[in-house]
């Protein structure tokens, strides 16, 4: 399947198109996890009973959709762009424990739940930024920024050059 | 017998442009911001 999008038309499609799709279900599953964090740490809807919190209908849209996306994002990414432009199978990972982190230090800082949203939130900065270290020395940082292969699947070199010579 | 220059093909390495790396760059992060902007409006949509 992956030969059929061996071209720089399904290569800039497929890391455009990956992006966008992660980069919404990402600002949206952040969202949802700022508002759960917001109103107690938890919340639920449906079942025979009363739920003492029901949960907001953009979160019980934005976090199913959040996890989905991510891996549906992840795989247009590594099937289209094939390794044009910033990997998002190398910055997913990063992006999202990363996010995640942040709103849980938010909100420790906020003063709800200030002790395990703050052990949260260091696990998950933890899991964000450890593989992008991993990566960074793997892969180097011209390689996440821009990909291991050009829009004509050439291989390309770590050093670049102007295009005048 | 004469020697015809090789071109680069797949699986070649070749030196990044500056062109491309500007569309490698830009891509993702025009994509990142509509993205973005996308789920905001969604989000208040919904409420």
């Amino acid at each position: 399947m992956a030969a059929r999008f061996s071209n720089p038309v399904g290569r800039i499609a497929g890391a455009a198109a990956s992006w966008l799709l992660f980069s919404f279900v990402l600002t949206g599953l952040l969202w949802a996890s700022t508002v759960v964090i917001g109103i107690g740490g938890s919340c639920a809807s449906g079942g025979p009973y009363v739920n003492a919190t029901p949960c907001p209908s953009g979160v019980l849209t934005f976090a199913p959709l959040g996890v989905v996306g991510t891996l549906a994002a992840v795989g247009i990414s590594v099937v289209v762009a094939q390794d044009f432009a910033a990997p998002l199978y190398a910055w997913f990972w990063p992006l999202l424990f990363t996010g995640l982190g942040v709103v849980f230090l938010l909100g420790a800082l906020s003063g709800v739940g200030i002790v395990s949203n703050l052990l949260v939130a260091v696990v998950a900065l933890a899991m964000g930024l450890g593989p992008l270290v991993l990566g960074l020395r793997a892969g180097g940082l011209r390689t996440l920024l821009v990909g291991s292969r050009t829009v004509r699947g050439e291989r390309s070199t770590a050093r670049m050059r102007a295009p005048c010579c | 017998m004469l020697l015809k220059p090789r071109t680069a093909g797949t699986g070649d390495a070749v030196s990044l442009t500056a062109g491309h790396a500007a569309l490698a760059v830009g891509i993702p992060l025009v994509a990142t911001s509509a993205g973005v902007v996308l789920a905001v409006v969604a989000v208040r949509a919904m409420g």
